[in-house]
C-alpha cells in the first residue's frame, strides 16, 4: 500500500509553489482582470494540458499567453489559422539546399514552448489534425526524422464564438484532446477603465522573468504527487458518469439533453487539473472544492448536446451545474 | 362274436354319453379335478353380453348348507387375469362372509368379468377351500356357467363411415366462472400490494406497521451524534469513517433544518449557505458558524489529507457538532389550550 506523508508533502508544496504568487503578480502587471484566465493558464501549465479559449476578439488572450511566455522565459509562437494554411506551415518541411545539395529540415512555428493557435477553426481539418497530433504525441515527424517538441509545451487555441461562417468546427475527438476549455468574458467596468489607463501610458508595463522552464518541469512532478484520496477519486468518477448515465444519479431530466457523455480522458483531466488547482492553493491534497473549481473547464467541451437541448437554449454549463448539484459530495 | 359286437356298441354309447362331460370339464390351470358330488351352482348376472360389456359372476354358500357348519376360514384360489380363453377377470374374487362366534354363517363371492371376443364360453369350475378348526381342509366346487358374448352386427349395405367428432364444448359452469373471477381478484390484489409497497418505499415509510412521526431535525441529529459517540470509531482506527459519518450527520441536519442542499455541497459551500441564512436567523451567530467551520475543516483533513487527529481533537469535533445542533435547534413550543 502506498504511504504518503502528507505533512512532508504539504511542506514541499509550500516551498515549490512559492513561484505561483510571484508569477500571478507579474502577469497581473500586464493583464488587467481575467483572473480566471490566468489561473487556468497556470493549471494548464502545471497539469501539462492544452487549453481551448473561446471568446470574442480583444480580450487579451494573445497578451496573456505572451506574458506567460515572458515570465517563464520560454519561446512563444503565434500561428494565425487561415483557410489556406498548410500542415507544413505549422510543423515545418524539408527544403532542398542547393549549396549542400541535400534536403534540410526547416522546423515550423510549432517548435516553441507556448503556442497560440489563433482561430483554430478557420483552418481545414488536415491542419487542425497536424497540430492536435503534435499536441498529443509531443513530437513531430518531418521527412524521415522525428523531433521531440520542447518542454514545457503548451498550446492555447482560440475560437471565436460569434462568427461561424467559413469555419471548420473541431470534431469532438479533437476537442477532447484539450484539457480545459476556458470561456473568456469581457472585463468589468473598473477593469476596463484601468486597461484604458495602462494603454495610454508612455510605456506599456512589462512582466519580468520569474521562473525557468526547468522549474515548471519540477513543479509538474510535484503536482503529480499531490495526494488524492479514494473518496475524491470516486467523486470524480461520479461526476463523469453522471454525464453518461444521468438516470443513475436521479437526473432523468438530463437524459434527453445529452447525446454523449464525457470520456475517460475527462476523468483523467479532472483529476490532474484538480491536483494543479490544489497546488496553486498551496495544498498537498485535493478536496472536493478543487474538483468543482475545475469541473466546468474540464467538462464543458466533452458533453455532447442533443437537438432538444439546443432548441431549449440549454448549454453544457447548465448540464454541469445540474450534475454538480445532484452528485453527493464526499 | 355277437357278444363282442354288443360289448363294443355298449362302450361306444357310454363313450358318447361321456363326451359332453369331457368337453365341459374345463379347469383353472393348476387346480386338480374334483368330485362331481360336491359341485354347487354359480350364477352370472346375465348370461349374454355384448363385446366389452362387464358382468358379475356370483358364487353363494347358503346359510343352511351343512358344509359350512364349523368352518373357520374360507378362501378361493388366486385367479389368473385370463380365466379362460376369451374371458378376462377385471377384479379379484370379492368375498362377503358372515361369521358368528368365529364360525362361518354365510358366504357370497363375486368376480367381474368381460370379454372382447364373441362366442360361447364355458367358465371354469371354481374351488372353495373350507378350513376347519382341526386343520382339515374341505373343498367345495362351483360349476362354471356358460357366457355368451355377442358382437354388434354391422349392416354393410347401409353403413356409412363418419369422421372423428370434434372435442365436445361444455358450457361454462358457475364454479368455473367463480374460480376465474377469484384468480383475477387475487392477481389485482397482488399488483395493488406491489404498487403500494413501492410507493411506501419511495416515501421512506415503513411497509409494515404504522409510520412513526418523524423526529425534528435537531432530535434526529442529536440521536445520530450520540450513536456516533457510543461507536467510538476513532478508537478503532476508523478516523476517516468517523469523520464521514459525523459530517454526513451535520449535513443532514442542515438539509432538514434550513433546506440547504448540504449533501451535494462542499464544506466551503455549506459555510457560505449558512452565512446567507444567518441574516434571517438569529440563532446562526458568527461564533456558531465558526464552530461548525472548524469541525468541517478537521473533517476534510481527516477525510482527504490522511490527517490523523488526536483523540482529544476527535472528541472536540463531536462536541462541536453537538454544540452547533443544540445552539441552532428550532424548538417549537406547544400551544396551551
Amino acid at each position: 500500500m502506498e504511504t504518503v506523508n502528507i505533512k512532508e508533502l504539504n511542506e514541499r508544496i509550500q516551498r515549490e509553489s512559492a513561484f505561483v504568487d510571484i508569477l500571478t503578480l507579474e502577469m497581473g502587471k500586464v493583464i488587467v482582470g481575467q483572473k480566471q484566465l490566468v489561473e487556468n493558464l497556470l493549471i494548464g501549465l502545471l497539469a501539462n494540458g492544452h487549453i481551448l479559449l473561446e471568446g470574442v476578439p480583444g480580450l487579451a488572450k494573445t497578451l496573456a499567453i505572451r506574458t506567460l511566455a515572458s515570465v517563464v522565459d520560454a519561446k512563444f509562437s503565434r500561428i494565425q489559422f487561415t483557410p489556406d494554411l498548410l500542415p507544413a506551415d505549422l510543423i515545418g518541411t524539408l527544403i532542398y539546399s542547393q549549396r549542400t545539395e541535400e534536403f534540410q529540415v526547416k522546423k515550423g512555428p510549432v517548435f516553441a514552448n507556448f503556442i497560440l493557435a489563433d482561430e483554430i477553426n478557420r483552418s481545414p481539418a488536415k491542419v487542425q489534425s497536424a497540430l492536435l497530433e503534435a499536441m498529443q504525441e509531443r513530437q513531430v515527424t518531418i521527412g524521415e526524422h522525428t523531433f521531440p517538441l520542447p518542454e514545457p509545451f503548451l498550446v492555447l487555441a482560440t475560437q471565436n464564438p460569434i462568427e461561424q461562417e467559413g469555419t471548420y468546427p473541431l470534431p469532438e475527438a479533437q476537442v477532447d484532446r484539450f484539457m480545459l476549455k476556458v470561456l473568456v468574458d469581457y472585463p468589468a467596468k473598473e477593469e476596463e477603465k484601468l486597461i484604458i489607463r495602462m494603454n495610454n501610458m508612455e510605456e506599456f508595463p512589462t512582466a519580468s522573468q520569474v521562473i525557468k522552464p526547468a522549474d515548471i518541469r519540477k513543479a509538474r512532478e510535484v503536482v503529480r504527487e499531490v495526494y488524492m484520496d479514494e473518496k475524491i477519486e470516486r467523486y470524480v468518477v461520479d461526476l463523469v458518469f453522471a454525464t453518461r448515465e444521468p438516470n443513475q444519479y436521479n437526473l432523468k431530466d438530463l437524459a434527453p439533453l445529452i447525446s454523449y457523455g464525457a470520456s475517460p480522458r475527462a476523468s483523467i483531466s479532472l483529476a490532474i487539473a484538480a491536483k494543479a488547482y490544489a497546488f496553486i492553493r498551496r495544498r498537498g491534497y485535493v478536496i472536493p472544492e478543487d474538483i468543482r473549481a475545475v469541473a466546468y473547464e474540464v467538462l464543458r467541451h466533452r458533453i455532447g448536446l442533443t437537438y432538444e437541448a439546443e432548441a431549449e437554449n440549454i448549454v453544457s454549463e447548465n448540464i454541469i451545474t445540474s450534475i454538480i448539484n445532484a452528485v453527493e459530495v464526499p | 362274436m355277437h357278444g363282442l359286437v354288443m360289448r363294443k356298441i355298449i362302450i361306444l354309447v357310454w363313450g358318447f354319453l361321456q363326451l359332453p362331460a369331457v368337453l365341459a370339464g374345463q379347469q383353472i390351470p393348476g387346480i386338480p379335478e374334483h368330485d362331481e358330488a360336491r359341485v354347487m351352482e354359480s350364477v352370472l348376472e346375465k348370461d349374454s353380453i355384448l363385446i366389452g360389456d362387464q358382468v358379475w359372476w356370483t358364487m353363494i354358500l347358503p346359510e343352511n348348507t351343512s358344509d359350512i357348519a364349523g368352518i373357520e376360514t374360507v378362501n378361493f384360489p388366486e385367479l389368473p387375469h385370463l380365466i379362460t380363453e376369451g374371458v378376462e377377470a377385471l377384479s379379484p374374487i370379492l368375498l362377503d362372509s358372515v361369521y358368528r362366534k368365529k364360525h362361518l354363517e354365510s358366504l357370497k363371492a363375486r368376480v367381474l368379468l368381460t370379454s372382447f371376443d364373441s362366442g360361447s364360453y364355458r367358465l371354469p369350475d371354481m374351488p372353495l377351500y373350507l378350513r376347519k378348526p382341526d386343520g382339515v381342509v374341505d373343498t367345495l366346487w362351483y360349476r362354471g356357467p356358460r357366457l355368451y358374448v355377442n358382437t354388434i352386427q354391422v349392416d354393410t349395405t347401409s353403413f356409412q363411415a363418419f369422421g372423428l367428432k370434434p372435442q365436445m364444448r361444455y358450457p361454462l359452469t358457475l364454479n368455473e366462472i367463480l374460480v376465474a373471477v377469484g384468480l383475477l381478484l387475487v392477481l389485482a390484489g397482488i399488483i395493488w400490494l406491489i404498487v403500494w409497497i413501492i410507493k411506501r418505499r419511495r416515501k421512506n415509510l415503513p411497509v409494515f406497521g404504522l409510520s412513526r412521526p418523524k423526529d425534528p431535525p435537531h432530535i434526529a441529529a442529536l440521536k445520530a451524534l450520540e450513536a456516533i459517540r457510543k461507536q467510538e470509531l476513532w478508537k478503532k482506527q476508523s478516523v476517516k469513517q468517523y469523520y464521514t459519518v459525523l459530517t454526513d450527520t451535520v449535513r443532514i441536519y442542515l438539509r432538514d433544518r434550513w433546506g440547504i442542499q448540504a449533501m451535494e455541497q462542499t464544506s466551503a459551500e455549506m459555510i457560505g449557505s449558512l452565512n446567507r441564512k444567518a441574516d434571517g436567523d438569529p440563532l446562526l451567530t458568527d461564533e456558531t458558524i465558526s464552530t461548525l467551520e472548524d469541525m468541517l475543516r478537521t473533517g476534510d483533513l481527516a477525510k482527504f489529507a490522511k490527517h490523523t487527529p488526536s483523540d482529544t481533537e476527535n472528541e472536540t469535533s463531536l462536541n462541536q457538532a453537538v454544540e452547533f445542533v443544540t445552539q441552532t435547534a428550532l424548538i417549537e413550543e406547544e400551544k396551551e389550550g
